[in-house]
């Protein structure tokens, strides 16, 4: 190696990030914890919003059931998936959602290319 | 290596943070040191670095091995940086006046370094990928045609003209420099 490529080699290797550096993996975790948490304030939005469509419009169904046992199931079960809209996207739910999703879309794929 | 790698992205993929921190400090310096020398500005390598690893948590079953997995970061990191070309070119004004300015230097001089750092921003991004990857980061030209999803024969001639013209800007003959860079 000439003296030349030699000052090239070393110019070029001059700036190189370290080996180990656990700032800049902090970093990367800070920002998927920002981005997990804007999608989960998303997607808690659009459910809050979805559920209060839900809730108006089940709670106007449930005041025309007769009372007794029915309606009080009909509320029940209105509040609950109220309750499970409100707290999917705090639970990881979406997550899990997602992968499954994609987990059957691979599997569709794969099924697909192998039907003759 | 590679096996461990594939093995890491499986359990990132199944949701392992401890996996993902592994991976993130084995391979960080491969694709933040091709990236530093990708972008002139040492803000948006960092930015595209960190993108880069959070695609990877968000996409690791992605990975189809055939290539090594830093070939992958790589070509995932040369993906987005593509992407942010656009913006890059019309920052470059502002960012030109950072670029002169002398950062802290180990080993080489700070004349050496400025002078190869302005004749790398001055390669078509193409070139500069392929240098900063093959003489920079040590990949071979097959790993560096595997990341930039070019062919090898490409590759070989970007690294050589792109050489010759860094030894050019270091003071050397660039017609001499550049054929022995071909000839390996």
């Amino acid at each position: 190696m000439t003296d030349l490529e030699n000052r090239l080699d070393q110019a070029l290797k001059a700036d190189s990030p370290p080996p180990r550096d656990p700032m800049f993996r902090i970093a990367v975790m800070e920002r998927r914890t920002r981005t997990m948490f804007k999608r989960r304030l998303m997607a808690a939005s659009a459910l809050a919003f979805a559920a209060a469509i839900v809730g108006v419009a089940g709670l106007g169904a449930v005041e025309t059931l007769p009372d007794g046992a029915g309606r009080l199931a009909a509320i029940a079960g209105i509040g609950a998936v109220l309750a499970a809209a409100m707290a999917a996207p705090w639970l990881g739910g979406m997550q899990t959602l997602r992968r499954l999703a994609a987990q059957a879309s691979w599997a569709m794929r794969s099924a697909t290319r192998l039907w003759p | 290596m590679d096996s461990d790698d594939a093995a890491l992205l499986a359990r990132i993929h199944d949701g392992s943070e401890r996996a993902f921190n592994l991976l993130i400090d084995r391979h960080q310096q491969a694709v933040r040191g091709f990236l530093r020398r990708l972008m002139a500005s040492a803000a948006d390598a960092e930015d595209i670095a960190q993108d880069t690893f959070l695609a990877v948590w968000e996409g690791a079953g992605g990975y189809r091995g055939g290539s090594s997995v830093r070939s992958w970061l790589c070509a995932i990191a040369w993906r987005k940086a593509r992407s942010a070309q656009r913006a890059w070119f019309r920052r470059r004004a502002r960012e030109s006046a950072w670029q002169a300015e002398p950062a802290p230097v180990e080993g080489a001089s700070p004349e050496d370094r400025l002078a190869v750092r302005k004749a790398l921003m001055a390669l078509p991004i193409e070139q500069r990928a392929a240098v900063a990857l093959c003489l920079a980061e040590g990949f071979s030209h097959a790993e560096a045609a595997e990341a930039l999803g070019a062919p090898l024969g490409t590759v070989k001639s970007h690294v050589a003209r792109g050489r010759a013209r860094l030894l050019e800007a270091l003071g050397g003959d660039s017609w001499q420099d550049g054929a022995e860079g071909v000839r390996r």
